[in-house]
């Protein structure tokens, strides 16, 4: 356990919120700020050294082509990454969200494709789908007692079976109108994906560190118990992080199945570790109780500039699989150290 | 209580995946081969994955043979994605559960060998199509189109449309260690051996996945900004590589090849997003293996077939030879494929 109850309540209740860190001496407050802050810079510092000596070893790096195409390939991992860093900072996990995506995409294209539907209403489906789907993972989780694991692994199963049953497994065609979603661009040729992420980065940062939902979150992430004990209505707020989860995923799966003009049944399969590698790297712990989303978007493009730069330089795929492996281990294990140096100090 | 639920919820977990896993070392069911003709023959067709189009259309000619022969019961199961170990377990099931057969399409060559020697030792009947085995067994046939020489043909095409200035082209693979996905390749390097002038510059794996093949296409259109053609070796690269030349603006300038006959790629060939498509015979793989096997388990032996590639382009399309490949029924191709094995 990290902080004795009281100070959880008194914290939750009354002190400035920092980073989701309980103790309550300016000392240790500091500490606990640097080290969260090292972690991050840690994988800015790795981002950066990646995009500098992308944009040296290949000249079509740098242009705003591919840039922005990076940032659209990034875009539908990074949204999933800001639903995957709220259940992380609870001390859940969320192994569905790419058989969810894959159900919203789907179900959103027979919408369109079948039902006529427009596809503004199809697009609010495939959230509502998601959330739907969420719904189920939270309730388990919440109100059952089933480990985040279990509950989720079992909603990646049904979840990928209800996508190929409703479509006997087939692609479902999209009218080209809908590709603004996924292919089309604002001003100066911003990717609109990349305007979803963009907002939904800023309202995420918001809800976690303005909101008392965000503080909730860190407290049940840090000690489950005392934050029931003061008074945080826990299992409300465990199910609500898992709809958000699945809502945010939901999304993803719309926007991939506009870029693809059409719901592709195996979208998404292990796309799972790819956000959850993206959340790590950027410094959330998987016990819970720490994680930004400004660290889950800097994982995320690590891995987005990985992906992109392998095909650039034309290195072998494979590569890929082992960098990022690394990158996870370094994440995990510096958190680990963090926590180990925090446990001292205290 | 919540101890004693997700205690119970794990054991029916672990009871479900027991059952659906099926236990090893537990009764020998299968049939010895050599049934008389006449008496009833289960056999298993396990396809590399259900949801691509290609395997539906092996499916379409397996239940065609099953329904067209007497006597014989199909169970069609594979994985739903590119799984190597799935398809494994799903093997040993069907011998578990005593089928007298089982044509297969191996998603890793090496890694079904050993579970096809396995049900050589039970006696069960066993054919391959799209995919064989190594090493193969000789009394299995192999009902597969020769990916090599089509991969061949098709970098002659491809040079010969890029030009004798010659040019840079790509490729997109799906499945690096299947035999399709290797000898596709494998062709496709060689073929452009007699071809100086092209050079090919990217090799990248699109996974089967559209998804995966656009962002990969698209990456490989802004390494190599004077590529002039790519080959998808599958339908999803195909696609897919189409949809991020489309996108990229590219369409004057590179040319897109793909390989099977699925609806949206046919729909990119008549468009002319994609030039040419290299199509199998899927039906034909279905049928045939599946026929193969049930002579096998009456006693016959059967051997490997080239079931044949066809280069197909917009002009071609609607010819009645590649319309009956591509859309085939039961009626018309069923009793064609029995009077051609005899």
């Amino acid at each position: 356990m990290k902080g004795k109850p009281t100070e959880t309540r008194d914290s939750v209740n009354s002190e400035p919120w920092i980073d989701g860190e309980v103790d309550q001496s300016w000392r240790s407050v500091l500490r606990s700020y640097l080290t969260n802050a090292l972690s991050q810079v840690a994988t800015a510092g790795a981002l950066i050294a990646i995009f500098v000596f992308l944009s040296i070893a290949s000249p079509e790096f740098l242009t705003p082509g591919n840039l922005f195409n990076v940032g659209t390939q990034i875009a539908v991992t990074a949204i999933l990454a800001i639903g995957m860093t709220v259940v992380i900072i609870t001390a859940g996990i969320d192994l569905s969200v790419g058989s969810i995506a894959a159900l919203a995409g789907v179900i959103g294209a027979v919408m369109v494709a079948n039902l006529g539907l427009p596809f503004g209403v199809a697009i609010v489906g495939g959230v509502a789908i998601g959330a739907a789907a969420g719904l189920c993972n939270g309730l388990l989780v919440a109100y059952t007692g089933l480990a985040p694991f279990i509950a989720t692994i079992g909603m990646l199963s049904v979840a990928r079976g209800l996508t190929y049953l409703s479509t006997d497994a087939q692609p479902v065609i999209l009218p080209i109108s809908t590709q603004w979603l996924g292919v089309g661009s604002v001003v100066a040729g911003i990717p609109v994906p990349v305007v979803f992420l963009a907002v939904l980065v800023l309202a995420g940062h918001f809800l976690l560190t303005r909101t008392t939902p965000g503080r909730y979150f860190y407290a049940i992430g840090s000690n489950e118990q005392a934050a029931r004990l003061s008074g945080v209505p826990v299992r409300g707020y465990l199910t609500l992080v898992y709809v958000l989860s699945g809502a945010l995923a939901g999304l993803g799966g719309m926007i991939a199945a506009s870029r693809a003009v059409s719901g592709q049944p195996n979208f998404g399969i292990g796309l799972e570790l790819d956000v959850i590698a993206a959340v790590v790297i950027g410094g959330a712990s998987l016990f819970g109780g720490r994680g930004t989303i400004g660290g889950a978007l800097l994982g995320a493009f690590l891995i987005a500039l990985i992906r992109n730069g392998s095909v650039l330089l034309d290195i072998n795929t494979y590569w890929q699989s082992v960098i990022l492996g690394v990158l996870i281990w370094a994440g995990v294990l510096f958190d680990q150290f963090r926590r180990k140096r925090l446990a001292s100090a205290t | 209580m919540r101890n004693v639920l997700t205690t119970v919820l794990v054991l029916l977990a672990v009871l479900g995946a027991a059952a659906c896993g099926g236990s090893t070392g537990s009764s020998e069911g299968g049939s010895t081969g050599g049934s008389e003709e006449g008496q009833a023959v289960t056999i298993a067709g396990i396809p590399k994955a259900t949801n691509i189009d290609f395997y539906r259309q092996t499916q379409a000619g397996a239940e065609c043979a099953a329904s067209t022969l007497e006597n014989v019961e199909l169970e069609w199961d594979g994985p739903t994605t590119i799984d190597v170990g799935n398809q494994i377990n799903i093997v040993q099931n069907k011998l578990t559960s005593g089928v007298d057969g089982i044509a297969l399409a191996a998603l890793d060559a090496n890694a079904l060998a050993p579970v096809v020697q396995q049900a050589r030792a039970k006696g069960v009947a066993v054919t391959t199509f799209d995919s064989g085995v190594d090493p193969q067994p000789e009394e299995v046939p192999l009902f597969a189109t020769d990916n090599v020489d089509g991969a061949v043909k098709m970098s002659d095409l491809i040079s010969k449309n890029v030009g004798s200035e010659g040019g840079e082209v790509a490729l997109i693979r799906f499945n690096p260690g299947s035999q399709t996905d290797n000898e596709r390749t494998k062709g496709f390097k060689q073929g452009l051996q007699d071809h100086p002038e092209i050079e090919l510059v990217a090799v990248q794996n699109g996974e089967a996945n559209l998804d995966t093949a656009l962002s990969v296409a698209t990456d490989i259109l802004t390494a190599h900004p004077e590529v002039k053609a790519i080959f998808g070796a599958e339908e999803r690269a195909a696609v897919g590589a189409a949809l991020a030349v489309e996108r990229a603006g590219l369409t004057d300038q590179v040319t897109v090849y793909g390989w099977d006959a699925a609806p949206d790629e046919i729909e990119q060939l008549k468009a002319g997003t994609i030039q040419a498509i290299l199509v199998q015979d899927p039906f034909k793989m279905g049928y045939d293996s599946v026929e193969a096997a049930v002579k096998i388990v009456r006693g016959e032996s059967v051997a490997s077939e080239d079931t044949g590639g066809t280069i197909v382009t917009k002009e071609s399309l609607n010819s009645p030879e590649v319309q009956k490949i591509i859309d085939p029924s039961c009626e018309k191709r069923g009793s064609q494929l029995r009077e051609e094995a005899g």
